[in-house]
C-alpha cells in the first residue's frame, strides 16, 4: 500500500492579526445574577495595534439556540433577536433579569426541557458584538439555580459554590537560549521564547453539579493563553500551562521573528488569558525587530 | 456470476413459485479426494425486482475488492459511496442505518470493518451475497431501506482444507475438516495491521487528524451435522471487534482532541433445516449475540461519550409448501429482540444525525448533559407469502404482521428527586408487499413490487434526555417496476425505476424551547426516486463484467410541512462499471466509478465567539452545494500457481484510483470560515496480497 497526501495546506494563522477583530471581552465580574450590571472592556485589534473602538456596538441576546444548535448562540442573535446596550469600550450594563429563564435553566410554565449547562455547570448570556465587519459574540456567565439537581443537592451547591474571577495577566517576557531579550530589540528571524504569567490562585476551584450521578464535585479551571501579533509566526495558536513550570502560572509560546527587507519592524503583540468558567484578562506590547 | 433478479426464472417450477430454493444437491466439492454426499442448501431465491447476487468468486475479482467478496457489494448497482471514512452502505437513498445485514438470516451490525476497509465476515466462508436496495418480500422487515444477504459457503465434506492469506491490511486464515460422514467444521480468523503498517509504507504523519486507521479482527465457526437425509443442524459462530483510538495534541487545552471507538459484535446460531420432499421445506435459526459500541471524544473541556450494550435475540422460521403446481404457500416468523444498556454524557450535537448542519472538524456543541437509561425491543413478526402462476405471469403476495413491544426505563430525565418512571407499549403494523412478473417473450420480462415497511426506533434515539422516550416506529413504502431484456444469451440489460417514501422519521426537534424529553420529534419526511440501468455480461469467453447507471434524487424535509432539502448522502448520478477477463491461470479486471459529489450546507459568514477563542460558521441554504464528482478506476491482476496436489498460490496486485485522481471528500476552512480547499482522497492504493489453498 501507497499512501499519500490528502490534506490541504490553506497557510492558516490565527494568530496573524492584518484586518480589525474583537478577539476578547472582559467582563468585571465575570460572573453575574441576573439583573446585576457588568463593566465589560472589549480587545479590538488591528495591525496598526490596539483599537481605541469608540464605534463598538453591544447589544444583549434575547433569542436562545435551540438544544441542537452547535454554534453557541442562536443565529436570529446576529440579526434582530438583540436588544442594544451601547456602544464603546468599556460599557457598563444589566444582565437581563430573565436571563435564566432564556438562557439558563429555569422553565416556562409546563413541561419544558431546562437548557443544559457547558462542562463547568456554567450557563451564559450572549452578547452580540459589532465592530466595521467584524461581529462577535460574548458569553457572559450568569448564576442561576441548579433546577435539575435533587433539593439537598442544589441547596449545598449555593453553600458551596463561589463565582468565577477574572485571572489576571502579567507583563510578557521574551528570550532566545535561554537569554532574556528586550521587546525593543527583538532579533529578526529567530526562534524567540515568549512566555507570559498569571497570579497563583488564578486556577481556581469550584463545585460543579454532575448530572449523571446527580452529585456534587469540585474541579479547577483550566487555564489557556491565546497569541495574537502582526508579524511574525507563533507555534501554537494557543498554549495551556508550562508544563516545566511546577507552579503552573506560566505559559510559553514561540514565536518566529520576521526577517527580510519588507518585514516589519514594528509588531504588537496580544495574549489573552481565558479560565474555562468565562473568566478573562488580556494584555498588550509592542516589539521592536532588530536585524542581527 | 453477477445475478441480477431476472434470473430467478429458472426452468424448475418449485424454484419459481418458492421464497426460497429448495434443493437436494450435492456439495460442490472441487477437491478431487472429496465424496460427494448429499447436503441441503437453502437458497434464497433472487426474487425480489431489484435484487443483485454477487458469487464469491465473482466477488474476489472485483478490482479495488482486494480479494474481499463482500467489499464488492460496493461496487453494485444502487451503491452509493458513503461520505468518506464512513464503511456503512448506503443504497438507493435510504440512511445507512436503514440497510439491514443478514448472515444466513442472521441480523449483525456491520458488514465493514471500520471505514470500510475490510468485510467482517471471513472470505474463505462466504458464498455469495445478495443486495436488495428496495422492495424486498415480507420474510424481512425492520428496516426502511434494503438489505444486504450473505450466505455462507457449504462446508466440504472429506478432509482437511483450508488457507492462509495476507496482504498489507491484514492476515487471514481459515481450517476446515470432516469428522466422520456426518459432521462437518470450518473456523476461521483475521486479523489487521494496516495502522501498524501504514507509517512505514509511507502515510503521511498526520493522516489520522483526517481519517481513523482502524485495528480490527474477526473470527468465525461453523460446524454443520448431517442429522437425517435431507436434514442437517448447522452451528455458526460470528465476532467481529473495531477499535481506533487517536490524539491530536495541542498545547493548547482548549483544542486538544482524544478520540477512542470500540464497536464489536457476537453471534451464535443454530440452523435447522429439512427437506422431508421436494415440495416442502422447513427451517428454523434461532440465534443470540452481543453488540458492544463505545465512542469517546474529549475536545478541549468537553466531553463526549456514548456507550451501547446489546443482547441479541431472535428466531427466524419459516415452513414453504409447494401446494400445487401453480400456487406455493410460506409461513414463517421472523422475531427479533434487543436489551440495551445505553449511556451517554455530552453535546447533544454529538455524534451528528442526518440533517445536522455541521462542517468538517467542526468542534461539538458546549452544552453538555448526560443520561444512562435501558431498552428493551421485542419484535414478532409473522408473515406469509403466497406465490401464484398464470402462464406467464407470476404474482408473489406477502403480508407481514409486526408486534413491536417496547420498554424503557425513563419516560422523564432525571431531574431533581423525580423517581424512575419507565414505560411499555406495544406497536402493531400490518405491512403489504407484493411482486409480479410478466414474461412478455423469451427476450423481455416486465416485473413490479410494492411494500410498507416499517422500524422501530434506535436505542440510541430513546434516551430522556438526549433523545425522546415516544418515539415510535418509521415508516418507508417502496415501489419497483423492472423492465429485464435479453440480447443475447449471456448479456442482459436490466432497467429498475424506483420511488421510495418515508414518513415518521426521527429528527431533532427544531424548537428552541422543547418540551422535556422531546429533544427529537418524528415529523421527518423523505422521498427517493429514480431509474437504474444494467447492462452486464455473463461469462462468455473468460469475461464477465456490467455496466450500470443509477440516476436519482432523495430529499428530506425535517417537518412535515416545510420545504424539502437533499438528502445528506445524495448522489444525482452513479455510474459502474465492473469487468475480469480471465486468461489461462491470469485474471485482470477493472472497475471505473464515478458518482456525484455529496450535497455540502455552504459556510456563508463566521463570528468570533470569545469565550472560545475560535469562529463559528454562518450556514446559508441546506445541502445547497456539492462537493465535486468522485471518480476512480482501479485495477487488478492475480494468477494462481498450482504447488502441488491440492494446493494453490493465488497472488494478486491491485492498484486503487489508477488514474490519480484526487478525489474532493471534504471540505476544509480556514479558522475564520474565509478560504476553504478540499480533503481528497489518496491518490492512489497500491497493494498485493497472496493466498495459500489446500
Amino acid at each position: 500500500m501507497l499512501a499519500l497526501s490528502c490534506a490541504p495546506d490553506l497557510h492558516d494563522d490565527p494568530t496573524l492579526v492584518d484586518a480589525p477583530a474583537i478577539v476578547a471581552v472582559r467582563s468585571e465580574p465575570p460572573e453575574v445574577s441576573p439583573g446585576a450590571s457588568v463593566n465589560a472592556d472589549a480587545l479590538v485589534v488591528s495591525k496598526d495595534g490596539t483599537v481605541a473602538a469608540t464605534s463598538l456596538a453591544w447589544a444583549l441576546c434575547t433569542s436562545p439556540k435551540g438544544p441542537a444548535e452547535n454554534g453557541v448562540v442562536n443565529s436570529d442573535c446576529l440579526a434582530d433577536a438583540a436588544t442594544p446596550v451601547g456602544e464603546g469600550s468599556p460599557l457598563a450594563f444589566a444582565i437581563p433579569s430573565d436571563a435564566c429563564a432564556l438562557f439558563g435553566p429555569d422553565t416556562p410554565p409546563g413541561n419544558f426541557r431546562p437548557r443544559d449547562p457547558d462542562a463547568t455547570g456554567g450557563f451564559y448570556q450572549p452578547i452580540r458584538l459589532r465592530f466595521d465587519d467584524a461581529l462577535a459574540v460574548d458569553l457572559e456567565r450568569i448564576i442561576c439555580n441548579l433546577r435539575t439537581a435533587p433539593a439537598d443537592v442544589a441547596a449545598e451547591f449555593r453553600s458551596r459554590y463561589v463565582p468565577n474571577h477574572n485571572p489576571t495577566l502579567r507583563s510578557a517576557t521574551a528570550s532566545v537560549n535561554p537569554a532574556v531579550v528586550a521587546l525593543t530589540a527583538l532579533p529578526a528571524g529567530e526562534r524567540i521564547d515568549l512566555a507570559v504569567a498569571w497570579n497563583a490562585g488564578d486556577a481556581e476551584s469550584y463545585v460543579v453539579f454532575v448530572p449523571g450521578s446527580a452529585t456534587l464535585a469540585t474541579a479547577r479551571e483550566t487555564l489557556r493563553v491565546t497569541w495574537y501579533a502582526t508579524g511574525g509566526t507563533f507555534d501554537n495558536d494557543g498554549t495551556g500551562p508550562d508544563p516545566n513550570n511546577a507552579s503552573g502560572t506560566t505559559s510559553m509560546n514561540v514565536w518566529t521573528a520576521p526577517s527580510g527587507p519588507s518585514a516589519p519592524t514594528r509588531v504588537h503583540f496580544w495574549a489573552v488569558l481565558r479560565d474555562s468558567r468565562g473568566g478573562l484578562d488580556f494584555s498588550a506590547w509592542d516589539g521592536t525587530v532588530v536585524e542581527k | 456470476m453477477l445475478d441480477l433478479g431476472r434470473r430467478s426464472i429458472a426452468p424448475a417450477l418449485g424454484v419459481l413459485l418458492f421464497g426460497a430454493r429448495v434443493s437436494a444437491q450435492e456439495a460442490q466439492a472441487p477437491a478431487p479426494s472429496t465424496t460427494p454426499v448429499v447436503t441441503v442448501h437453502a437458497e434464497t431465491a433472487p426474487r425480489d425486482v431489484a435484487s443483485t447476487t454477487l458469487d464469491a468468486e465473482d466477488g474476489k475479482a472485483v478490482a479495488g475488492a482486494q480479494g474481499d467478496p463482500l467489499k464488492g457489494v460496493q461496487a453494485l448497482p444502487g451503491v452509493v459511496r458513503p461520505a468518506f471514512g464512513i464503511g456503512p452502505l448506503v443504497v438507493w437513498g435510504a440512511a445507512p442505518q436503514d440497510t439491514r445485514i443478514y448472515v444466513d438470516g442472521v441480523p449483525i451490525p456491520a458488514l465493514y470493518h471500520g471505514g470500510g476497509l475490510r468485510s467482517t465476515i471471513g472470505t474463505g466462508l462466504v458464498s455469495r451475497v445478495e443486495l436488495v436496495p428496495g422492495g424486498y418480500g415480507a420474510e424481512y422487515g425492520l428496516g426502511l431501506g434494503g438489505i444486504v444477504r450473505v450466505t455462507t459457503a457449504p462446508l466440504r465434506e472429506r478432509g482437511v482444507h483450508g488457507f492462509v492469506a495476507g496482504d498489507l491490511l491484514d492476515a487471514s486464515t481459515q481450517v476446515s475438516g470432516a469428522v466422520g460422514d456426518r459432521v462437518r467444521a470450518a473456523v476461521a480468523g483475521r486479523v489487521g495491521y494496516v495502522d501498524r503498517t501504514s507509517p512505514a509504507l509511507g502515510a503521511p504523519h498526520d493522516l489520522g487528524e483526517f481519517v481513523t486507521i482502524p485495528r480490527y479482527q474477526d473470527a468465525q465457526g461453523k460446524v454443520s451435522w448431517k442429522l437425517r437425509d435431507r436434514e442437517q443442524l448447522s452451528a455458526t459462530f460470528l465476532e467481529s471487534s473495531d477499535a481506533f483510538d487517536r490524539t491530536v495534541p495541542s498545547l493548547d487545552p482548549g483544542t486538544a482532541l482524544s478520540q477512542g471507538e470500540r464497536h464489536s459484535f457476537q453471534r451464535f446460531s443454530l440452523a435447522y433445516v429439512r427437506v422431508p420432499d421436494e415440495r416442502t421445506r422447513l427451517s428454523v435459526t434461532p440465534y443470540y449475540g452481543f453488540d458492544h459500541d463505545d465512542s469517546r471524544t474529549t475536545y478541549g473541556a468537553v466531553p463526549t461519550d456514548l456507550d451501547v450494550n446489546t443482547v441479541r435475540y431472535g428466531v427466524r422460521a419459516s415452513r414453504d409448501q409447494q401446494v400445487s403446481k401453480k400456487f406455493g404457500l410460506s409461513l414463517g416468523a421472523d422475531i427479533e429482540g434487543a436489551r440495551s444498556d445505553l449511556a451517554r454524557n455530552g453535546s447533544l450535537t454529538v455524534p451528528p444525525r442526518e440533517g445536522d448542519i455541521v462542517v468538517f472538524g467542526e468542534p461539538p456543541g458546549n452544552d453538555v448533559n448526560a443520561d444512562r437509561w435501558q431498552v428493551n425491543q421485542i419484535d414478532v413478526g409473522p408473515f406469509i407469502v403466497g406465490h401464484v402462476k398464470f402462464g406467464p405471469l407470476m404474482m408473489t403476495e406477502g403480508l407481514r404482521l409486526d408486534g413491536e413491544f417496547l420498554e424503557g426505563s425513563r419516560l422523564t430525565p432525571r431531574i431533581g428527586a423525580t423517581p424512575e418512571v419507565g414505560y411499555e407499549r406495544l406497536d402493531v403494523h400490518l405491512d403489504a408487499r407484493f411482486e409480479a412478473r410478466f414474461r412478455v417473450s423469451s427476450r423481455l420480462e416486465l416485473a413490479a413490487s410494492f411494500g410498507d415497511y416499517h422500524a422501530p426506533p434506535a436505542p440510541e434515539d430513546l434516551s430522556a434526555v438526549f433523545g425522546s422516550p415516544g418515539l415510535s416506529a418509521s415508516h418507508a413504502r417502496h415501489t419497483t417496476l423492472g423492465e429485464f431484456i435479453t440480447i443475447t444469451p449471456s448479456t442482459h440489460l436490466d432497467l429498475v425505476e424506483f420511488d421510495e417514501s418515508l414518513s415518521s422519521l426521527a429528527v431533532r426537534n427544531p424548537a428552541n424551547a422543547p418540551p422535556l424529553a422531546g429533544a427529537l420529534v418524528q415529523t421527518g419526511e423523505g422521498h427517493s426516486f429514480g431509474a437504474q440501468a444494467t447492462l452486464r455480461q455473463e461469462a462468455w469467453r473468460g469475461f464477465n463484467g456490467f455496466v450500470a447507471y443509477n440516476i436519482g434524487r432523495s430529499d428530506r424535509r425535517d417537518a412535515n410541512s416545510g420545504p424539502y432539502r437533499l438528502f445528506d448522502y445524495d448522489r444525482t448520478h452513479v455510474v459502474s462499471a465492473v469487468g475480469s477477463q480471465r486468461i489461462g491461470p491470469y485474471t485482470f479486471g477493472a472497475r471505473v466509478a464515478y458518482q456525484t459529489g455529496l450535497p455540502r450546507t455552504p459556510v456563508t459568514g463566521a463570528y468570533y465567539d470569545v469565550r472560545d477563542a475560535r469562529y463559528e460558521p454562518l450556514f446559508g441554504a441546506q445541502n445547497s452545494i456539492r462537493l465535486p464528482s468522485f471518480f476512480e478506476l482501479d485495477l487488478r491482476a492475480s494468477r494462481r500457481f498450482v504447488l502441488a496436489a491440492g494446493v494453490d498460490l493465488d497472488v494478486y496486485a491491485e492498484l486503487e484510483n489508477a488514474t490519480f485522481h484526487r478525489n474532493p471528500e471534504e471540505i476544509l476552512y480556514s479558522h475564520d470560515y474565509s478560504r476553504h480547499a478540499y480533503i481528497t482522497g489518496l491518490p492512489s492504493l497500491a497493494s498485493i496480497g497472496a493466498r495459500v489453498g489446500f
